[in-house]
């Protein structure tokens, strides 16, 4: 597990307060906006290549999760909250080093193996339902949108699965397993901090 | 619960019972993690065994890999959590995705082991499983992990189960949910869809061998299960009756006491492995263990021989069923 039982017993007691919707919200919705940055890159690429047609509904579907984010959560109130929250996107969004792929130049090469690794391990690693206790009920819709997103990333991530394996970059297999690896530290160090840090304000 | 780095990966094991009793080892199913093993663990460690229980390459608390793996990687990870463990040609369990782990490494390491129960598995994908894998796949890729959950558990358990444990199946697929990760499922999948028969191969295992299948397995069906029994020189075939695929789940009782049977044979030189089908008694307390099979194994029902007339009683309307229709699964 990400998290020690302990620090998922308090996200289970806490999740359904507002401040921490918010905090969870705010944290979604900063790496979507980004992603979704490096997405309308890719999307308007004047040629045709392969992972235009796997990442093009990506950038749909991320737009849309934005939009159903900010519909579900019951914000909080508290302005202190968003200063927080954006202190702690801007560090963790730093820590995934996603920032370097808005500048980088769109070309089947390594530098978009690795963007399609991280983007992989967001979709894999970032995941709140398992942390919660087995027995709290999953049926208010702010839950019910989590497992809903988490199984909508399961969808999405097909493309980076697909591409992993075949994008015709100069990589051998252990090459790709390591860059595979570490983005998906980083992204669950980071999942594990966000985590530790909603539990512990 | 620990932790072993083995091969650049971690893998969560548990090890319990005493250093010097012989070891057993269980490979889980493909969805599975190690707990599940829990009902067998404490009794085999109370009938000698020392009993290791670990979450693949793949599954549970162990890492997941992303590129594509297979069924010799498992095998060779296993072999080396066995050698770092220090545990001495232990018998091998394993149940459907870990029962073809548990043949690849009796394939691959033919000397490392004493014994092999193989448990709703196979050797190959023949036409159904590779369409019933492949549909499996899909689901899970463009539905998600819980659709693969319940899509299991008609064909994991029977009827009665499924009734009787109402209750505790969503706790049961919410613990599931939580510990399995869909790209590492979709990745475990890959290696069975990407793995060539090795039917060929099982003349090389050597040592005695138990095929477990149950009665209502229609995942991995009896066809299966008689290539391995006619392909391993050793080996028996027993079927738990009224069983599905998970029986190891829903009959623990009786196949705690199938694998406890084989394996006190095996370490008493008894075990008879003359490539023989027969059906384990439902009753885990009641004698005989084995009862023989009537009519064609293969079969799901025995049809009467061909008599040119309705026999007496048969239902109006109806002609009674013909002999030598084609086996159900050919």
């Amino acid at each position: 597990m990400i998290v020690d039982t302990k620090t998922g017993d308090r996200l289970g007691r806490i999740i359904l307060e507002r401040d921490t919707q918010t905090r969870i919200s705010c944290f979604l919705i900063g790496i979507k906006q980004v992603n979704v940055c490096v997405l309308s890159r890719i999307e308007f690429q004047p040629m045709a290549w392969e992972p235009f047609a796997l990442l093009h509904g990506q950038l749909c579907r991320e737009l849309e999760l934005i939009g159903l984010l900010q519909r579900v959560t019951d914000w909080s109130m508290n302005p202190t909250v968003y200063v927080r929250a954006g202190l702690s996107n801007m560090q963790h969004l730093g820590d995934l080093h996603f920032i370097r792929f808005l500048l980088m130049p769109v070309a089947m090469d390594t530098q978009l193996y690795r963007y399609l690794a991280l983007t992989h391990a967001l979709y894999a690693h970032m995941r709140f339902i398992p942390l919660l206790p087995l027995d709290i009920p999953l049926e208010h819709r702010f839950l019910v949108f989590l497992q809903t997103l988490e199984t909508i990333h399961g969808q999405q991530m097909q493309a980076q699965m697909t591409l992993l394996q075949k994008l015709p970059v100069p990589l051998s297999d252990e090459e790709r397993e390591r860059i595979i690896g570490e983005e998906g530290r980083r992204v669950r160090e980071v999942f594990r901090r966000f985590a530790e840090e909603i539990v512990g304000d | 619960m620990a932790i072993i780095n083995l091969e650049k990966h971690s893998i969560r094991y548990e090890l319990a019972g005493p250093e010097d009793n012989v070891p057993l080892v269980f490979v889980n199913g493909l969805t599975q993690a190690a707990h599940l093993w829990g009902a067998y663990v404490p009794q085999f460690v109370e009938k000698g065994y020392r009993v290791l229980t670990f979450d693949m390459l793949g599954q549970g608390e162990s890492d997941k890999p992303v590129l594509s793996s297979d069924f010799d990687r498992q095998a060779r990870t296993m072999t080396a959590l066995i050698e770092a463990l220090r545990l001495e040609r232990p018998f091998v369990a394993g149940i459907s995705f870990g029962g073809a782990v548990a043949l690849r490494y009796a394939i691959l390491f033919p000397d490392s082991l004493r014994g092999l129960v193989a448990m709703g598995a196979f050797s190959e994908l023949n036409g159904r499983l590779k369409w019933i894998g492949g549909n499996l796949y899909r689901g899970l890729a463009s539905v998600g992990t819980e659709y693969l959950q319940n899509w299991f558990m008609p064909f994991n358990f029977s009827g009665k189960w499924l009734e009787d444990n109402a209750g505790a199946i969503p706790a049961m697929i919410r613990r599931g949910y939580a510990l399995n990760d869909q790209y590492a499922l979709q990745n475990m999948m890959e290696a069975v869809s990407n793995c060539p028969s090795f039917s060929h191969e099982l003349p090389t295992i050597r040592v005695p061998t138990l095929i477990l299948n149950g009665e209502y397995d229609y995942i991995t069906h009896r066809g299966l299960h008689d290539i391995l029994r006619a392909g391993i020189t050793r080996s028996r075939l027993v079927i738990i009756q009224h069983a599905c695929h998970a029986f190891t789940l829903e009959c623990p009782d009786v196949t705690i006491r199938l694998i406890d049977d084989f394996m006190g044979k095996v370490l008493r030189d008894e075990w008879p492995g003359d490539q023989t089908t027969w059906v384990a008694n439902d009753d885990p307390l009641a004698d005989p263990l084995y009862l023989p099979v009537l009519g064609d194994p293969l079969r799901a029902i025995q049809a009467a021989p061909v008599s040119g007339e309705p026999s007496v009683g048969a239902p109006r309307g109806r002609k009674p069923a013909r002999g030598g229709l084609e086996k159900e699964e050919e």
